[in-house]
């Protein structure tokens, strides 16, 4: 029995090395990124949600290379031609159809894609960010400032965010910015409530008593200490949100409110295939609502998964959902 | 308990309040509404009469407490457009409206319920993920493009289901008229199912997610394990223990569906010609016919309001240990 352990000769210097490389790169801390995608990859789901979502995100961008033809051009010899048609050189010309004023129903579906991510991104960061001040706001300063900003909250809350829309979009009339701004003031409460909640808590915390006692300003506590605190429920919440606001823009379309007619857009074209529905044109109907549902069931699935990876915490809370 | 009551109620006015104070502003916002009670070519003293004679020519803040007032006596003035009683066009509505909504209510939480259950029970198995999956699709949809597709499915390729139409069940109801509504309830049901399932399909979905991990959180808890341990059935663990504890999250969600419901009620009237509030609306906002809207936007906010302050309260009734201060 031998204290002292005899050298091996086959572990050499360099094979020693090669090993503690290894043992180091199991190890190492992953950055954020390698983390997010090994999370996305074992999730399955999220990846085929980004795929679909940078497609229509390229439609949005590229419309006017990606579309076969002119969205609003009108072809009165072509009205309603069901999906797959073929021209009279028997070349396939409308893959998806046409609406009943011979309109490219394949075109307006990508190039509805458009207004769809413009507002629903938009909406968003208009909502998010007043909400993320005001909430912030709220639960910093406390007192009057916070009875007033979470009682305009409640009476929010209390009115049907529809007949607000409605209300607001007939008076200001037709118009993108119009639309953003509606969608927008309509999502501010969920945030103001979330930021203010979490400022509640991290006022409270050492490191804030820190950097006061170290003399910053109020608004450097607020924005610059307590703010990169509180992001990431609020981060969570919006990518639900863009696909709330998606599907409210797709309802106000439907209802005429909105964009202009020349502009087009998934909502509308449902409402134009109302009166179609009759005498069996399905596919005015079956694609642009198909867009929809893909596009926003691909967010929600992101945001299911951005709450499970960012914050599992918020799981099962009902947020967002 | 009592004082908690009352300061919710005192609350509920406040918000009510505030809507009729929002709605009154941008309506008022918009420009002068004399504009669309006179023809184009009405002279400067034509418009100035008809200003006048609609009382848009005192100060908004006279104007909005002449309303207030009024309303607080129970009368809401005359609607411009149908020139009755504003209180009356709304309530005349009303009725169809509350049948989709109600419809809805009963129906996302009577089909989300054994959903959201049973994918609880079985996590992790096929069925949950069948389900999930439907739920997570369901959640996506747009109500309005589901009631399309519906009226093409069942209302124009299969010929089972009427595409638009209504009969009448709470208005007699209401009325008094018991019989007329009981003989009408067939139909009523037959004209209501198509719509119904696209306004609740958003709730229902959202509902069984929700009622799902509600389950599965009281599932983790010691009693549970304790229940179990005691050797009970899984029947009365289920019954006795899990789902009576996770109905406390639930309840204050569902009662909060109906905010959602609502939104949803007034797209998916258009698609089914409902006769409803939600069309009355929205006529009513572009013909800016003022009474009309404010009556029945406060109508509305007013049914918004309770249905929450009602679930606030069923809060302490199941469970006790939330004490209402």
């Amino acid at each position: 029995m031998s204290a002292t352990q005899e050298p091996n000769p086959a572990m050499s210097e360099s094979r020693i090395s090669a090993i503690d490389r290894q043992i180091d790169e199991m190890y190492a801390p992953q950055t954020f990124w390698q983390r997010a995608t090994s999370s996305m990859v074992r999730a399955r789901y999220p990846v085929v949600a980004i795929i679909f979502l940078t497609l229509i995100a390229l439609c949005a961008i590229l419309a006017p290379q990606l579309a076969p033809k002119d969205p609003n051009r009108i072809e009165i010899f072509d009205t309603l031609k069901p999906p797959l048609s073929y021209d009279r050189d028997g070349e396939l010309e409308y893959i998806l159809g046409t609406d009943s004023t011979g309109r490219d129903v394949l075109s307006r579906v990508v190039y509805g894609a458009r207004i769809s991510f413009f507002v629903g991104l938009a909406a968003v960061g208009l909502g998010g960010g007043v909400g993320t001040i005001l909430g912030l706001t709220a639960g910093y300063l406390g007192g009057r400032v916070d009875d007033l900003i979470m009682r305009l909250a409640d009476i929010q809350l209390a009115y049907p965010f529809i007949l607000f829309a409605i209300m607001i979009l007939t008076i200001l009339g037709e118009g993108v910015l119009n639309l953003v701004l509606v969608l927008g003031v309509g999502q501010w409460v969920t945030y103001a409530r979330i930021a203010r909640a979490e400022t509640l808590v991290q006022r409270e915390r050492e490191f804030v008593e820190a950097v006061r006692a170290l003399g910053a300003t109020e608004w450097r506590i607020m924005f610059r200490t307590i703010l990169p605190n509180i992001l990431t429920p609020l981060i969570v919440i919006a990518s639900f949100n863009v696909a709330g606001v998606i599907l409210s823009e797709a309802s106000l379309s439907f209802l005429g409110l909105g964009v202009p007619e020349s502009v087009p857009t998934w909502g509308a074209m449902l409402a134009n295939s109302r009166n179609q529905l009759l005498s069996g044109s399905w596919w005015l109907a079956v694609f642009p609502g198909l867009a929809i549902m893909f596009t926003v069931v691909s967010l929600n699935i992101l945001g299911d998964w951005l709450r499970d990876f960012l914050d599992p915490r918020l799981r099962g809370s009902g947020q967002g959902l | 308990m009592h004082t908690y009551i009352i300061r919710r109620l005192l609350l509920t006015v406040v918000v009510v309040l505030g809507v009729t104070l929002l709605t009154f502003l941008s309506i008022h916002l918009a420009g002068d509404p004399t504009f669309f009670y006179v023809s184009e070519r009405a002279s400067a003293e034509e418009r100035a009469e008809a200003r006048r004679r609609l009382g848009f020519d005192r100060p908004l803040h006279v104007q909005y407490f002449d309303f207030l007032f009024n309303l607080a006596r129970g009368d809401t003035g005359n609607s411009l457009t149908h020139r009755v009683p504003a209180f009356d066009v709304v309530m005349e509505r009303m009725p169809a409206t509350l049948e989709l909504t109600i419809g809805g209510f009963l129906l996302s939480t009577i089909v989300a319920f054994p959903i959201g259950v049973l994918a609880a029970t079985r996590r992790g198995t096929m069925a949950d993920g069948t389900l999930m999956l439907g739920a997570m699709l369901g959640q996506s949809m747009p109500g309005f493009w589901l009631g399309l597709m519906l009226i093409l499915f069942f209302g124009v390729t299969l010929r089972w289901m009427p595409v638009s139409g209504h009969v009448a069940f709470l208005k007699p109801l209401f009325e008094g008229r018991i019989d007329e509504a009981l003989t009408n309830l067939p139909g009523a049901i037959r004209y209501l199912l198509m719509p119904m399932v696209a306004v609740s399909v958003y709730s229902i979905s959202r509902n069984s997610r929700l009622i799902r991990s509600a389950v599965l959180e009281v599932l983790r808890q010691d009693y549970v394990v304790t229940a179990r341990a005691k050797g009970l059935t899984e029947r009365t663990v289920m019954m006795r223990h899990a789902i009576r504890n996770a109905l406390i999250p639930i309840v204050t969600v569902l009662a909060l569906q109906f905010a959602f419901l609502l939104n949803g009620v007034i797209v998916v009237e258009t698609v089914f010609s409902w006769p409803g509030v939600g069309r009355l609306v929205f006529d009513a906002v572009s013909q800016r016919d003022v009474p009309l809207v404010l009556t029945a936007v406060v109508l509305l906010s007013f049914l918004f309001v309770s249905a929450n302050l009602i679930a606030d309260l069923m809060y302490g009734f199941l469970d006790p240990r939330i004490r209402l201060e």
